[in-house]
């Protein structure tokens, strides 16, 4: 009888674990606001810079949910020899400008394994609500992860939700679930066949329209 | 038992809710980090039509433009018709063309070591007989450069971070040494930092042209966090200007993670963001 309940105090413990280790990136609030976790949005570090106006417009998409969102993405004027593709995202609804990130060391073309997006400057997918959620990878430099950056789109309104140097892994679409395999640190190696640190693995999954980190 | 279970119960649900994020209802806050205020501007752009597949011909300097576009052009840095183009002007601002004012920015307050003394960078007019036992020719260093990138290429692949293997299978083809075996990216740094006797510290402003006359020439980055850092070789050719960095950079062998070039401005192995932290020495 003992043994039985150990047993199913692990089992809850574990399955309660499944289900609260898996953190939502962001909630919308009765109002339709997007309500954000600072801990998953680092700061851009960019510079002060006189001469990058006017932009250069490399890509613009439409997404239409409940309003039309126009996402403008623009290179610094100039920065021919700099890293990236693009280091402006512009959103823009009827309403006019509802966001815009810069990033001095630029976000590249979409490239994630396992998602066939084409040649593209984001991802998006759609979320509970139909809300979408768009994916874009910064700029590899410096042996350090890239940005992953996450921008929701909601209520004519565009929030930045997630921005952590992630490596995308891989992506994999399972049932209708969405799963990043995520990696927050790039591995050096002492030597041919001695890795110097520990892969730290994280995922984004996205369920039933809702977003989670793990 | 059954309120032994409902205890059980209770302090498993209780548990796990102390994991969840802090929440924040400003989805505003993340704000712009602007830690850089430099006015240093230079609007001329580059003429990249100076490079040729001629070959090297030479370090010395014309100083002449030769009319050309900015028509970069990737493929064409693989060529080495290289003109170097020294500044004369001591009055202008671009301060990262000029060794000899004291502003060179390896030596300012914002040094890593925030040594302010002259003492440890280079002066070209001094090269003695031990540097020259170390100098190689500019192509040298160019070969060694491609034939690492291919070695990195066809032993690990295009992905992974080896930053650390390119410099020292470049440093061991060049002068047949082991002194960066089994070294980290960080750790070569520190050992750069730690050897004055073999690796002497120079600023950016001398690192293209130290490359051009055939010394090995290092730059690097201490990740402060103890994560992997970054280290390149400075390879011959010419100064590029880099927007991000405000000024003209040298070129390096990068074969860092997602990285495998034999020749680009630093600027695409640094970020600007991290330019006063990068440090650079030559081998002597």
């Amino acid at each position: 009888m003992i043994m039985r309940s150990i047993l199913l105090f692990f089992v809850t413990y574990l399955s309660i674990l499944n289900v609260y280790g898996q953190i939502q990136i962001f909630r919308t609030g009765d109002n339709g606001n997007i309500i954000t976790s600072p801990e998953y949005i680092e700061p851009f570090i960019n510079g002060t810079h006189s001469d990058i106006e006017p932009y250069i417009l490399k890509e613009t998409s439409v997404i239409n949910t409940d309003v039309g969102y126009t996402i403008r993405c623009l290179r610094y004027n100039g920065w021919e020899n700099e890293t990236g593709d693009f280091n402006v995202i512009e959103i823009n609804t009827g309403q006019g400008e509802v966001l815009n990130l810069q990033y001095d060391e630029g976000w590249e073309r979409v490239s994630m394994p396992g998602l066939q997006y084409g040649n593209k400057s984001f991802y998006h997918e759609t979320l509970v609500n139909g809300e979408v959620a768009l994916f874009f990878t910064g700029a590899t430099l410096m042996s350090q992860p890239p940005y992953l950056t996450i921008i929701i789109l909601a209520h004519g309104r565009a929030c930045l939700v997630f921005n952590k140097r992630m490596i995308v892994n891989n992506v994999v679409r399972e049932n209708g679930d969405l799963l990043f395999n995520l990696q927050e640190n790039v591995i050096e190696w002492t030597d041919e066949y001695t890795p110097a640190d520990d892969a730290v693995l994280h995922t984004i999954s996205i369920k039933n329209g809702l977003m989670y980190f793990e | 038992m059954r309120i032994l279970k409902i205890l059980f119960l209770a302090i498993s649900l209780s548990m796990p809710l102390t994991s969840y994020a802090c929440w924040d209802d400003d989805d505003d806050d993340w704000g712009t980090w602007d830690p850089w205020n430099e006015d240093d501007d230079d609007d001329g752009s580059y003429d990249y039509d100076s490079w040729t597949d001629a070959g090297w011909d030479g370090y010395g300097s014309n100083g002449k433009d030769d009319g050309g576009g900015s028509d970069y052009d990737y493929d064409d840095y693989y060529g080495y018709g290289v003109v170097i183009t020294p500044d004369d002007n001591d009055n202008d601002d671009d301060w990262w063309r000029q060794p000899d004012q004291g502003d060179d920015y390896s030596n300012d307050e914002n040094d890593i070591e925030n040594d302010n003394s002259d003492d440890d960078i280079i002066d070209d007019k001094n090269i003695d007989n031990k540097d020259e036992l170390n100098r190689k020719t500019p192509s040298q260093i160019t070969n060694t450069a491609k034939n690492t990138v291919a070695t990195i290429i066809s032993k690990y692949g295009t992905k992974n971070a080896y930053c650390n293997f390119g410099v020292k299978i470049a440093f061991k083809s060049l002068f047949n040494k082991n002194d960066l075996e089994g070294k980290r990216a960080n750790d070569m740094v520190r050992y750069w930092m730690n050897n004055p006797i073999h690796w002497e510290r120079i600023s950016i402003t001398n690192a293209q042209r130290l490359a051009n006359e055939g010394f090995f020439v290092v730059a690097g980055w201490i990740n402060p966090t103890g994560n992997s850092g970054h280290v390149v070789v400075i390879v011959p050719g010419e100064s590029t200007y880099s927007g991000s960095w405000g000024g003209y950079v040298p070129n390096a062998m990068d074969t860092g993670y997602m990285k495998r070039s034999s020749c680009q401005p630093i600027s695409k192995s640094f970020g600007s963001s991290k330019k006063n932290e990068v440090v650079f020495f030559k081998y002597k």
